[in-house]
């Protein structure tokens, strides 16, 4: 069986479109001694790669097949074996904008796990904003379920705060895009279903949230989610301040010495 | 046609009946590059080429071998470069449809430059592959026997169409010369779209599953009696093979396919 | 210490004076100072600066939310929370949310020297979207003094704990996280005009500064006074105020240009209302351009008088925000611990300079401090390498007269930076890098011969580091071939290339690149001295022992040959005298190096070990004890020669003690054949040269006994060896004992030969010491 070195290939791309915020894919690699390309799927062994031309492959990037990287990236070292050289696990790829690293609270993006170094390209797309790296198959889940755990954590700290009902249930999308470990997964999902109308919940259950975890059952689903919401809602723990009535206060009372006010420390450290 | 001369029909009898057994049941798979296109525009079906989905080489062949614009599918394989979501037609959905079929890729046969290598006499110009690829067609309503005569005349076992290289080679050396499984794939043609409801398996990477969700969400509830939408009809067919998105959905289906062939 | 980012108001009694374009003419020239700029749009009910930006495309269209919804966020929350129960600052909106990029190719004619631009980033108010009924829930007007505090606390807690992503090149490795987000560096807030709760709300806690625009007219004048009183910016006194508290900038906007009594009247006039104005009133003139069409003057009318004064007021902005740290260079001297590393300390002193980079020209002067005199080998951190990653690149960027050197410096920097890591893609990244530097270069017509030369050379280099012999060949083939290269960088890039030709097995266009040095007459001496060396080593590889010898000698002869070249020409000559059989000679080339002031340390501990061998060799262990030890006490001697040294010393000792043991056979053997008990003596001393068969008096002694006991062909097998080892002195003793033997018993076979054999030997050495 033959073997891959991974000094022959460099990541140019990844399968598909960042059609949201973030997620993974597999690489898109191109052997350097020919130009020709091909997905990395190793789980069907190397024999079984297909290589395409310099000329398919830019047709399959016009297309959105493939999307590119500004720069190509090298095969991870975690994914090499130090000996022979040989790629011997499956590098995936992982890409994310600023707008979903903003909401879970992850700037500046990670530039290493464990001991991968990450090195993150812009995507070829326009003014995506998008950035991907490749790394293992682990570390880009990990990747991406400490962005969900995030996400979650900001969802969590807006639900008693009465936002906007839209705005929470982006941030809900945006860590079931970012979620793969099957405990975060459901959690997410959970708090998706929270902040769905009513009428909307059972569809998403079965359309989604059964597909995924058959197990679930619909009456004990509703029982976590009230729970959830019971939950949520005593977090944190904030007092409602009475509101002066201004009817008594004129506009040049109110701003008197304005200027000199200290400000207030309104949020916690 | 070409690819079954000189075959030793002895060694072939023996292998035929499975093989056979998996022609008749494989399903079509098409591959493309998602599903919400499919659901949100009308017709909801697997396009013909006239609707643009595929590539300048397929229209390209089309032209060339005197083909309708049609609808593509493979015999059982699925390859990601396509798109990102993989659909499987249960053995049978041709019967609706007019067309015909290829033992090979007619885009990558035509290209230009040709992805596929071949030996054609006197020579391997344009004209040669052209009548080459008029002659290996199939009509639709016979391309599994052919298919079931072709698994068990280059494969020692029905699995390997799915793992590895043929074991024999053709005159045209087209499954020596090539590493590209699309060599030896069945292509099969509908010159009329196939409706998307009519799956009977599908698989999609990470991203439109998350597409899907989104749009599930800006659809609002359908009142009971009303009719159903077409995402409602979508969702009321069989669901997306488990893992619910995964990167490698191609390999998933493909695994689905040989479950139901049982090889 | 300053707290990012700084909110700046920006203030006016009256529409119409300027206030939206000077804030956003701030910001663009904020952001060609290399500043990551926030700008505000609040003034709710007529928000020009938002109307500006989108009409003129300067953003491509609005966020999720703006002001209006952000203010509304503020308000609601600001009901529920308290100093005491405070707000998870998880549940801070993000910034993504509200704010809106200012698309990069609006910035780029900006003028900027040597950094790159900032960011600039809007929350502009969003007339489009439900403007009227979002504008009436937030109902700032309506806001008594306790909710306005409490609003400006959270939107200044909010805009102070934000952060962005700072774009960190990817061969720059792991980062610590501090160092790749950061605060914005200013938010600058376009205010209400008139006595508004808007202008209370942005005057208040919100702001840190203020920056207050003021027309002429009375109207002007009395309310700007009037409302800046009652708000506390200044205090009342008789018939003037006098400014306390928020630190303010007073400008007077618009101008009419030229000289005029009236204005000169009029600007006194707001002086007095005002108060004692520190440092002074800066002015925007009014310009026609204005009137007509608003403009972003810093960046499409750089010339324009009104541009300069929008600069001015930038500079004062600046100085009043940014304290530039004072520039030691010292700090690179006297900062460094033990290791020659930078402390802590250090680091942050660079890293200020270089934020303050933009605003002083600090940069130059940390390049030539920092970065062109350091030991390049020595660093080792990669805060380090990253800190003179970005003087370079700020020296680099500019088309000034060090900015060749700058890049080329850049490149090394680069290039060892690369040697550090065993990470593969940052290795592979930091060499691309360092060859992009030297490119620029290579490709620049400003670039003269000789600089063009020298980064080829170095580009050659550094793709040898990368494992690229094929380019790297190229590169010294392209200066060899380039008519006007200098004769140091061609001499240089053919002994390079000759090396390479050796490396790949090619030892006949190696012998003919250092030739062509050798025979180059405007060669450097360094260069030739260099060729020669490596060509002699060639020579006495193909077995040319002549013309390797002679090729040391010419270097040895060089007046100006390198003491490094020379003293590797001495050892590789002594070696070649010593495989001739010519010891004497070696040791005094290996001594010449040991004694010679400014060879390099690693040849002199080479000349001590060539030597000690040779000592060793002949038959002193002793002397070759003394000359490893040597090395091995030499502080900065290379480890391999310390632990080659130790190894042979090891040898030498033992052969010190067999030595001894030989000795005392041997004398033990000479007594015995004194007493005439020729076979014992033979006996012992047999097994003395056994132990030790360079001990030259054993030798002596056992053929002289072999000889008195008519073992004559013994005798004078041992004779050859004695003889072969012996010096005149030696020699003469051999003769004095052969005549006694003879005067003892009588006449003995071999003695005639073994005469013939002694004078023979005298005559050669007799010889070789007057060729000498």
């Amino acid at each position: 069986m033959n073997s891959l070195k991974a000094s022959d290939i460099e990541i140019v791309g990844f399968n598909g479109a960042p059609l949201v915020e973030c997620g993974r894919s597999l690489p898109i690699a191109k052997r350097k001694s020919d130009g020709q390309h091909c997905v990395l799927d190793l789980s069907r062994g190397v024999d079984t790669l297909v290589w395409h031309s310099q000329e398919e492959a830019t047709s399959f990037a016009e297309a959105r097949q493939w999307t590119e990287l500004v720069r190509s990236v090298s095969i991870p070292n975690a994914c090499v074996e130090s000996s022979t050289g040989s790629v011997i696990t499956q590098p995936m790829m992982v890409f994310e904008n600023e707008t979903l690293l903003d909401v879970a609270n992850r700037v500046p993006r990670p530039d290493h796990h464990d001991l991968e170094y990450l090195i993150w390209q812009p995507l070829k797309v326009g003014d995506s904003g998008c950035f991907a790296t490749c790394a293992s198959g682990p570390a880009v889940e990990a990747i991406l379920d400490d962005w969900a755990q995030g996400l979650l954590k900001r969802f969590d700290a807006m639900f008693g705060q009465n936002p906007d009902r839209a705005d929470l249930k982006r941030i809900a999308d945006f860590a079931l895009c970012a979620a793969r470990s099957r405990e975060l997964r459901r959690k997410a999902y959970l708090r998706y279903a929270a902040t769905q109308e009513p009428d909307r919940m059972k569809r998403t259950f079965d359309r989604f949230i059964h597909t995924e975890f058959p197990k679930e059952n619909w009456d004990c689903f509703l029982n976590e989610l009230k729970t959830l919401r019971d939950i949520l809602k005593v977090l944190p723990i904030t007092t409602t301040v009475t509101q002066v009535d201004p009817s008594g206060c004129s506009t040049r009372q109110s701003l008197r010495d304005i200027a000199n006010d200290k400000p207030l420390n309104l949020v916690a450290k | 046609m070409p690819l079954l001369s000189d075959i030793d029909e002895k060694a072939l009898a023996a292998r035929l009946p499975a093989s056979n057994a998996v022609a008749d049941n494989v399903p079509l798979v098409h591959v493309d590059r998602t599903v919400i296109d499919l659901i949100e525009h009308p017709p909801h079906e697997i396009p013909t080429s006239a609707m643009g989905s595929n590539s300048d080489n397929t229209r390209r062949a089309e032209g060339l071998l005197g083909l309708p614009q049609s609808a593509y599918f493979y015999a059982g394989r699925a390859h990601p470069k396509f798109g990102s979501t993989a659909f499987a037609f249960a053995a049978g959905c041709e019967d609706a449809h007019t067309g015909s079929a290829s033992p090979f890729d007619t885009g990558g046969l035509l290209s230009n430059p040709p992805h596929l290598k071949l030996r054609l006499n006197p020579t391997d110009g344009e004209a040669e592959r052209v009548a080459f690829g008029k002659a290996s067609m199939l009509p639709l309503d016979q391309w599994r026997a052919t298919f079931g005569r072709f698994l068990a005349a280059f494969f020692d076992a029905d699995v390997d169409y799915w793992q590895k290289k043929p074991s024999r080679f053709d005159p045209e050396r087209l499954f020596e010369l090539n590493n590209d499984w699309r060599a030896w794939t069945f292509e099969i043609r509908f010159s009329e779209g196939h409706s998307i409801h009519d799956r009977a398996a599908w698989c999609a990477d990470e991203t439109v599953m998350s597409q899907l969700r989104r749009l599930d969400d800006q659809q609002p509830v359908t009142i009971p009696g009303d009719p159903l939408s077409v995402l409602d009809q979508f969702f009321a067919g069989p669901p997306a093979l488990e893992p619910s998105g995964t990167p490698q959905f191609c390999e998933r289906l493909e695994q689905w396919v040989r479950e139901q062939i049982a090889v | 210490m300053t707290e990012w980012p700084q909110i700046f108001a920006f203030y006016s009694f009256k529409g119409g004076v300027g206030r939206s374009m000077a804030v956003l003419n701030q910001a663009y020239g904020l952001v060609a100072k290399g500043r990551n700029v926030l700008v505000l749009d609040m003034d709710l009910e007529a928000p020009g600066l938002s109307g500006f930006m989108s009409r003129q495309k300067e953003i491509a269209e609005f966020a999720r939310h703006d002001m209006v919804d952000l203010l509304l966020w503020a308000k609601q929350t600001a009901q529920r929370v308290s100093e005491e129960a405070p707000l998870d600052p998880n549940s801070l909106p993000p910034l993504s949310d509200y704010t809106v990029r200012v698309l990069p190719e609006k910035l780029e004619s900006l003028p900027h020297k040597s950094w790159d631009l900032g960011r600039l980033d809007v929350i502009p108010i969003d007339e489009t979207r439900d403007y009227y009924n979002r504008l009436s829930e937030v109902a700032v007007a309506g806001m008594d003094r306790d909710t306005l505090l409490r609003v400006g606390s959270l939107l200044r807690s909010w805009l102070k704990s934000r952060r962005i992503p700072l774009e960190i090149p990817d061969y720059y490795g792991p980062v610590p996280d501090e160092d790749r987000s950061a605060p914005y560096d200013y938010v600058l807030i376009d205010s209400r005009t008139g006595i508004t709760e808007v202008g209370g709300l942005c005057i208040g806690p919100l702001s840190d500064q203020l920056v207050v625009l003021c027309g002429l007219n009375d109207q002007n004048i009395e309310g700007t006074r009037q409302f800046l009183t009652e708000v506390g910016v200044l205090k009342p006194s008789s018939d003037t105020a006098v400014p306390l508290g928020k630190p303010t900038l007073f400008v007077a906007s618009p101008l009419p240009i030229g000289e005029m009594t009236t204005k000169s009247e009029r600007i006194e006039r707001l002086v007095k209302a005002l108060g004692p104005i520190k440092p002074k009133l800066y002015k925007l003139s009014y310009h026609p351009q204005m009137a007509l069409v608003e403009t972003i003057f810093v960046r499409d009318h750089q010339d324009e008088h009104l541009a300069q004064e929008y600069r001015s007021l930038l500079e004062q902005l600046l100085q009043r925000t940014e304290t530039t740290p004072d520039f030691d260079p010292t700090i690179f001297f006297s900062s460094t611990n033990s290791e020659k590393t930078l402390t802590d300390q250090a680091r942050k002193s660079v890293r200020a300079l270089l934020h303050s980079a933009s605003i002083s020209e600090s940069a130059s002067m940390l390049f030539f401090a920092f970065v062109s005199n350091s030991d390049l080998k020595t660093v080792t951190d990669d805060i380090d390498f990253q800190l003179m990653d970005r003087i370079c690149r700020a020296v680099a960027s500019s088309e000034s007269s060090v900015q060749f050197g700058a890049l080329d410096r850049w490149s090394d920097v680069l290039s060892q930076w690369g040697l550090r890591t065993t990470d593969r893609a940052l290795k592979a990244r930091r060499f691309e890098e360092a060859i992009n530097q030297l490119d620029r270069i290579i490709d620049s017509p400003r670039a003269s011969p000789k600089t063009r030369a020298e980064a080829l050379v170095n580009r050659a280099v550094t793709f040898g580091q990368q494992g690229n012999p094929e380019r790297e060949i190229s590169d010294y083939t392209a200066v060899i071939e380039m008519p006007d290269a200098p004769a140091k960088q061609k001499a240089k890039a053919l002994v390079n290339r000759a090396f390479m030709f050796g490396q790949q097995g090619n030892p006949k266009r190696e012998i003919s690149d250092y030739t062509a040095v050798i025979e180059m007459p405007d060669a450097p001496a360094e260069q030739k001295a260099k060729a020669l060396v490596n060509r002699a080593f060639m020579f006495g590889q193909q077995g040319n022992p002549e013309r390797e010898i002679s090729d040391y000698t010419a270097v040895i002869e060089m007046p100006d040959a390198p003491a490094e070249q020379k003293a590797t020409a001495l050892i590789k000559r002594g070696e070649t005298f010593r495989q001739q059989g010519n010891p004497e000679r070696a040791i005094r080339h290996f001594t010449s190096v040991i004694n010679m002031l400014d060879a390099p340390t690693e040849q002199k501990a080479t000349a001590l070990i060539r030597r000690g061998e040779t000592f060793r060799q002949q038959g002193n262990p002793k002397r070759a004890i003394r000359d490893f030890t040597s090395v091995i006490n030499i502080v900065d001697a290379p480890t391999e020669h310390k632990d080659n040294a130790d190894s042979i010393r090891k040898d030498a000792y033992e052969q010190v003690g067999i030595q001894a043991e030989a000795n005392s056979l041997n004398d033990r053997g000479w007594g015995r054949y004194v007493d005439g008990r020729i076979k014992e003596a033979i006996a012992d001393l047999r097994q003395a040269v056994e132990l030790d068969p360079m001990n030259v008096k054993a030798l002596g002694n056992l053929a002289i006994s072999l000889l008195v006991d008519h073992q004559t062909n013994d005798a004078l097998a041992a004779y050859d060896a004695a003889i072969e080892l012996a010096d005149t002195d030696r020699l003469a003793d051999f003769e004095k004992d052969l005549q006694r033997a003879i005067a003892k018993h009588g006449a003995l076979p071999g003695a005639d030969e073994v005469r013939t054999r002694i004078e023979a030997r005298a005559a050669t050495l007799k010889t070789t010491v007057a060729a000498q």
